[in-house]
């Protein structure tokens, strides 16, 4: 087991020890290397000025991923490659091209959040994303602005996203992916500093035995969660169990059954997986967080942390998943739902961890939708978030509501199905009648509380009109998106 | 660059990149916290009330002390000179609450150590001994207690009464607008070095840096020209750096007078949130008196501001005295009142 961790910096291999656990990729950068370029905002994953871009060999070549460095622990970074706003320049100091169309466009101001800007846009050339205005919105949804109003800034987008011509960062990617293939691969590591200790398996048996070792340990997958505990809670875990290094976990495996998502992948990955079966949860993936945190964040971590306003589980469970629990040698199954049993806690046992999610196929003739309701379009937490998931059977007079799994988050201290509401409306005909009065059922099953979100009138007069939504788009097979991005479409009888 | 025929360059209808664009793409324009720090920067960490109404009774800092680390613990007792930082010296805003807490999140005293962590720890364990006082958090419970930071001020012209009275139609209502926060990306940051014979250099990031040395000279009973004060650049400020940078300033250059060290104070957003504000939320009850084609006559307003208790909170004028309208077409009377609000 190693005692360090190893990484590559802007193109210079690194190995560390004996470091704080919890010690975050930002503050490693600004306080012991110097690398001050890279900003701290908001130290919660939120406004974007301490990205930075984290590459991994794949395959042949190198992924890039644009990750929140605040809340992203140091040790997390063994095996691959950071790069940060410094390394981008050419050799003889010419700016890179994402560099110079943010001048150009006078996409800078105050010059903050720019750093931020700079590294998400340089992942976006990387992975050659589309010069479309949605693509663009998409890309740098999880980056604040302040001073510009951002118009200047996808002006620079724009420009830059275009069939990119070679830049001097592409000859050094030969050098990268060198030093990656030199640092130690599939091996665990320990690290203990000051009475903190940091432990990442190799294997889900590894995982097992060292969960029953230390049950006291903290779970940590992106740390987009657990980051927060250190940054905003001032909390520092003793035992930190990273599931990062496990491939078992990381797995995206489609089955007869449907999909199963191993526990450790993360949001991005999962998100074409999810798609394919249920074509809906494409807009919640793209309102989940924003690229910084789907590239950090996982769908188990999601699942596992208990919160009531995750975007996954109540669309998870009106899908039907299935959690799968794993302790030592022993694996159990249960509906997603019973895995939530109040607030703040969850149906894990001591040593017990989430290891995957198995998402089944649509049932023949039923419709998912999901709905999130937020103050903010992107990179926000949802006052509500509402998923339906009705089988119809075709009737003379029309659709018969077969079965009816509908879900909520943000409506009580667990994602909660509304049981009350789904007998109501098996075996009623699918029509506007049907549908009022299930608003009316809906209602009842939910005491949601007030918070700065949303009020409880609020929520529960918006959970009756996502009912209703969802009637509409359903009787007139056609979406209705009334706000936000993509064209307006109005509701039409 | 094509010059005109007097060999100048043309400056109108031409682009320019500003002068740091080339260095922000780059992470290489230097922002406070990007400096390097002089050996022995102490960091101070900001305690904060959590009540937005108290007496202090007590402050016992003497375990804290002995903590690894700590340096010093700053109180109101440690401020030299005046022991306000209101920009138009009105007395009421002082750098930490002396006996009275008049909003949550009002710094009460400060820790100055090797990092923030040992700053931010050693400060939960200093023991302040609170009276909890009911406080005034809504603008209904300050109008209902003629709780007033200043008098109601009143903008009258033409006849409004008149004019109301005799209008063919008349409404009347309210609305109210939220409180906002400036939210600049780089948060308050001052970062002081202690220089020879009691002088100090402030590096700050503020909109008013002149204001700044002169507040922070009172404060550390020091003639003006023993602070000074430099600003590179800011990480935005929006307003939210003219008056709120002082007080950071002031306990950064009282940290480093007191310990002769170099100290700094950064607040992390959460903290930042808290302690600053001065967007305020305004609850507007207007009666405006019309024809039929819509035309106002007349209006009356009644403006009233959740404010902080300080006077330098004052609205700035703009909302009230902006609202009389196109001149002499209406007969506006504007009322304005300032509630002060614990809770902010």
């Amino acid at each position: 087991m190693r005692n360090t961790i190893e990484f590559v910096l802007n193109g210079q291999p690194r190995r560390l020890s004996a470091f704080d656990p919890t010690l975050t990729v930002l503050r490693h950068l600004r306080e012991s290397e110097r690398l001050v370029g890279t900003k701290e905002g908001c130290a919660e994953g939120d406004c974007g000025a301490c990205t930075a871009v984290v590459a991994e060999l794949d395959g042949e070549g190198l992924s890039y991923r644009a990750v929140n460095t605040c809340i992203q622990f140091l040790a997390t970074l063994d095996g691959k490659a950071l790069i940060t706003v410094e390394q981008l320049r050419g050799d003889d100091r010419e700016l890179h091209p994402v560099q110079q169309a943010l001048v150009d466009a006078h996409g800078s101001q105050c010059g903050f959040c720019t750093p931020g800007f700079v590294m998400s846009l340089f992942a976006g050339v990387q992975n050659a994303v589309a010069p479309k205005r949605q693509d663009i919105d998409d890309l740098l949804a999880g980056n604040l602005c302040r001073c510009t109003g951002y118009t200047p800034i996808i002006n620079a987008a724009t420009k830059v996203l275009e069939p990119a011509a070679e830049n001097a960062f592409r000859a050094r990617e030969t050098h990268i992916m060198g030093l990656l293939s030199q640092l130690p691969a599939n091996d665990s590591i320990k690290l203990e500093n000051e009475g903190r200790t940091f432990i990442a398996p190799a294997t889900l048996q590894e995982l097992s035995e060292t969960l029953i070792e230390y049950p006291q340990a903290t779970l940590l997958a992106g740390g987009t969660d657990v980051g927060l505990f250190v940054t905003k809670k001032h909390i520092k875990p003793d035992v930190l169990v990273y599931i990062g290094k496990i491939q078992a976990l990381s797995e995206i495996a489609p089955c007869d059954e449907g999909v199963r998502i191993g526990a450790g992948a993360t949001l991005d990955r999962a998100w074409p997986a999810l798609v394919a079966l249920y074509p809906a949860m494409n807009e919640i993936l793209r309102r989940f967080g924003a690229v910084q945190v789907r590239n950090a964040g996982t769908v188990g971590g999601n699942i596992a942390n208990g919160s009531p306003i995750g975007d996954m589980p109540p669309a998870l469970i009106a899908a039907g998943a299935t959690l799968r629990l794993r302790r030592g040698d022993q694996t159990r199954d249960l509906p997603l739902e019973e895995f939530f049993l109040a607030y703040g806690k969850q149906d894990r046992l001591r040593s017990e961890f989430v290891e995957s999610v198995l998402v089944p196929r649509p049932a023949r003739d039923s419709l998912l939708k999901v709905y999130k309701v937020s103050k903010r379009l992107d990179q926000d937490i949802s006052a509500v978030c509402g998923a339906f998931n009705l089988t119809f059977e075709p009737a003379r007079g029309g659709p018969v509501v077969k079965d009816a799994r509908i879900c909520f988050g943000g409506m009580a201290g667990t994602p909660l199905r509304a049981d009350v509401c789904e007998t109501f409306l098996r075996n009623k005909p699918w029509n506007e009648a049907t549908a009022s009065a299930a608003q009316e059922v809906l209602r009842g099953c939910y005491e949601p509380m007030s918070d700065w979100r949303a009020s409880a009138r609020y929520r529960n007069q918006v959970a009756g009109n996502l009912l209703m939504k969802y009637f509409l788009e359903t009787a007139t097979q056609r979406p209705i998106n009334l706000a936000g991005r993509g064209e307006r479409v109005p509701y039409e009888a | 660059m094509k010059l005109d025929d007097a060999g100048v360059a043309p400056r109108v209808h031409a682009s320019w990149a500003h002068d740091s664009s080339a260095k922000q793409v780059c992470g290489e324009a230097i922002y406070i916290d990007d400096l390097p720090e002089p050996e022995g920067t102490l960091q101070v960490y900001v305690a904060q009330s959590p009540h937005p109404h108290a007496r202090i009774r007590r402050i016992d800092a003497s375990k804290i002390l002995a903590e690894r680390g700590v340096v010093a613990v700053l109180t109101a007792a440690d401020v030299p000179g005046e022991h306000d930082i209101s920009c138009i010296r009105a007395g009421d805003e002082p750098v930490f609450a002396r006996d009275l807490v008049e909003y949550a999140g009002q710094a009460v005293f400060a820790v100055a150590a090797p990092t923030i962590d040992i700053a931010r720890s050693a400060a939960r364990k200093v023991i302040v001994d609170y009276e909890p006082l009911e406080p005034i958090l809504t603008i209904a419970q300050a109008m209902q207690k003629r709780s007033f930071v200043l008098p109601p001020r009143v903008v009258r012209r033409g006849d409004p009464e008149k004019a109301l009275a005799s209008a063919p139609q008349r409404l009347q209502g309210s609305i109210t607008t939220g409180g906002q926060d400036h939210f600049y990306l780089e948060g308050q940051i001052s970062l002081a070095i202690p220089k020879e014979d009691g002088d100090v250099l402030i590096y700050c990031s503020t909109q008013n840096p002149s204001e700044i040395q002169h507040i922070c000279a009172r404060v550390l009973a020091v003639p003006d020209a023993a602070v000074a004060v430099e600003v590179r650049r800011m990480g935005g400020g929006f307003g939210g750096k003219e008056t709120q940078a002082t007080q950071f300033a002031a306990i950064a250059a009282l940290a480093a007078t007191k310990t002769g060290r170099a100290s700094k104070v950064r607040l992390d957003r959460d903290d930042d949130m808290r302690m600053t504000g001065k967007r305020h939320a305004f609850e507007i009850d207007y009666d405006v008196g019309f024809d039929d084609s819509g035309r106002i006559l007349g209006v009356k307003f009644v403006q009233k501001e959740d404010v902080t208790p300080r006077a330098a909170d004052r609205p700035n004028g703009s909302g009230r005295d902006s609202c009389p309208g196109p001149r002499d077409t209406w007969n506006p009377l504007n009322g304005g009142s300032l509630c002060p609000g614990h809770g902010l």
